[in-house]
């Protein structure tokens, strides 16, 4: 009744499912090793109907185990059909989230995790991508249950739990959760080195930064700008957060708009509208409405005459 | 957003272009594919279905004649051929299976650790009887391996080859082959034969990272061919396509655009284009993806760089 309670009031209203429904959804829907009874059950039946028509004297003992091998192909066909459809569900969680469109991906996924309790890995991948959606939602707290729903189950070296980690980091420094976010970037840090100029560097690197940034640590920040643009290249048009948050820096550190802060404001904008920057991070608003800043603003039009 | 196709249809070449039908298949590796090798295994793998197919079908109808007809017991040696026929079954199957299973390993060992992922391709090669679909997926992983060791043209030897035969259940890779087949032509410059891929590609159901793949195949194809003006069509699309691809083949689409549009005179796109390859994309990443952005110089660089 309580999953039930969850998953409705998850689903039916526009708001998104807090840390509390997020986690009785999870538990509910948590995974279970599939039985090897269950798998070679069909194998088992097989056997016995054969020994049973070779020891009846029947006339109906000879079509017997056709029937049982009938059956047999029969339940393996559906069992291989189900397990499609499931692929091809994730498969479409998953484009709606590579196209931002988090708030369908995460309603098919929560759907879709109460089919995959006997499958590991696809398991394991819907929870990763309803973590990803709440996270992209800015539903921060709810994103943290499920990262470390997911962290739990896996071995703490694997570049996929770090990854999850990292983005969890994010998550906390997101919801204001500093201390927490501390612990598990100082965990990382040695990890991390393994995964030099990958996703892995690239997202370790943007934490820390929003980190120094959320601690008024600004001197620190400015400390990673050589180095910065290499850095979270891996990430794609996403380093222009990165960008942005040492724009901030420099603003706050010299308390005035420098040629600093311009210059990666510039770089910010270049790869991302000014709005979307200010969206996921409020603290960007002041940055925005610097006017020397706003002036290096260069909104893209490509149809705008030269 | 648009992603099955910019445009529904590709130019040919010009005549300045024209296919080199003398171009030898290089085929010049320890295990070198030969299409023959593949054919003869196929007709082997068909005609052992086909077989167990038949005689399954006629041993069920004998035994329901008899049972019905001749009211015969198991005594008629019927249910002990059957035995002997589970047992070649499940033989079969096992080995299908063991096969199977290790399709999804030899994926991520491909992209971890080649040598051992061919290791084990040539393992699960060897084996016979296979299931049809499942030893054209082995062919699909030995392909991905040569593109990307950058044996172009084993590579497209090889998906031409798998692509001539019945996909049946492994019909999910075809859009996959006729991409790497499309990039390995492009790669050997065999500019027709990428146009025939290409269109190709236009028929065939693509999901969403395929469509992204496809996009940035076709507008490398358009740069190379000298279709400028194509390339630059529904820019704002493409771009906003770009952006869902990871970091490097990003850069390299914004670098293959920036060509584009500064042979087009339009040099205000395409510095804004420039600028944002450079942040995207390291010079090693984009002098491996597109050679050609040596000749186009960043304007305004010294404002992007510190």
């Amino acid at each position: 009744m309580a999953a039930l309670d969850a998953t409705s009031s998850a689903q039916q209203g526009h708001r998104l499912p807090n840390e509390q429904q997020v986690a009785q959804h999870l538990k509910n829907h948590s995974l279970r090793t599939p039985s090897r009874l269950i798998g070679l059950l069909p194998l088992i039946i097989l056997v016995g109907v054969l020994l049973v028509a070779l020891t009846v004297q029947h006339p109906l003992a000879v079509v017997l185990p056709w029937f049982a091998l009938a059956g047999v192909l029969i339940k393996v066909h559906i069992r291989v059909r189900r397990l499609r459809h499931r692929q091809s569900e994730l498969q479409k969680v998953q484009e709606l989230s590579l196209q931002r469109r988090h708030r369908e991906a995460l309603d098919l996924a929560w759907q879709l995790l109460a089919g995959t309790t006997n499958l590991p890995q696809m398991h394991g991948h819907t929870i990763a991508l309803i973590a990803h959606s709440l996270d992209q939602l800015k539903a921060y707290d709810s994103a943290i249950v499920a990262y470390s729903s997911l962290i739990d189950q896996l071995p703490q070296q694997y570049p996929g739990s770090l990854q999850l980690q990292i983005q969890r980091a994010i998550a906390q420094l997101q919801a204001d959760h500093l201390v927490d976010a501390d612990d598990t970037l100082r965990r990382q840090r040695h990890a991390v080195e393994a995964f030099a100029n990958t996703i892995v560097s690239a997202g370790y690197q943007l934490a820390r930064l929003i980190q120094q940034v959320r601690t008024n640590h600004f001197a620190d920040a400015i400390g990673q700008a050589p180095t910065l643009l290499d850095d979270l290249r891996p990430l794609g048009i996403e380093a222009a957060y990165g960008h942005a948050l040492m724009a901030l820096s420099y603003l706050r550190l010299e308390n005035n708009p420098t040629t600093n802060a311009q210059l990666w404001w510039t770089r910010a904008t270049l790869l991302m509208p000014a709005g979307t920057l200010v969206n996921r991070f409020a603290e960007l608003n002041s940055l925005w409405q610097a006017d020397v800043l706003r002036e290096s603003q260069r909104p893209f039009d490509p149809v705008a005459p030269l | 957003m648009n992603l099955n196709g910019v445009q529904d249809q590709l130019p040919p070449p010009t005549t300045g272009q024209q296919r080199d039908h003398s171009e030898p298949v290089a085929v010049q590796f320890c295990q070198p594919f030969v299409p023959q090798v593949l054919r003869q295994q196929m007709m082997l793998d068909s005609t052992l279905w086909w077989l167990f197919r038949g005689t399954l079908i006629a041993m069920a109808c004998l035994a329901a004649f008899e049972a019905v007809y001749l009211q015969a017991t198991p005594e008629s040696g019927l249910s002990l051929l059957f035995l002997v026929f589970a047992i070649g079954w499940a033989v079969y199957g096992l080995i299908t299976a063991r096969v199977a299973r290790q399709l999804p390993q030899i994926t991520e060992l491909i992209a971890v650790d080649p040598q051992q992922a061919e290791a084990m391709l040539a393992t699960a090669l060897r084996r016979w009887p296979l299931q049809r679909s499942v030893r054209l997926m082995l062919y699909h992983r030995l392909a991905i391996l040569r593109c990307r060791s950058e044996r172009f043209a084993e590579t497209a030897t090889i998906c031409q080859a798998v692509l001539i035969y019945p996909l049946g259940q492994a019909r999910v890779i075809k859009g996959h082959l006729l991409l790497m087949l499309t990039e390995s032509r492009l790669y050997c410059r065999d500019l027709w034969g990428a146009w025939q891929a290409l269109s190709s590609l236009h028929h065939c159901k693509l999901n969403v990272t395929e469509s992204l793949q496809r996009t940035s195949l076709q507008t490398r194809y358009e740069v190379e061919t000298g279709y400028d003006a194509m390339a630059l069509e529904q820019l704002e699309q493409k771009i906003a396509m770009a952006e869902l691809m990871p970091a490097p083949q990003c850069a390299a689409m914004h670098a293959m655009l920036a060509t584009a549009a500064r042979r087009r005179e339009q040099t205000h796109i395409a510095d804004w284009l420039q600028q944002r390859a450079w942040l995207l994309g390291t010079a090693e990443q984009l002098d491996r993806l597109w050679p050609r952005h040596h000749g186009d110089k960043i304007v305004n660089a010294d404002e992007l760089s510190a």
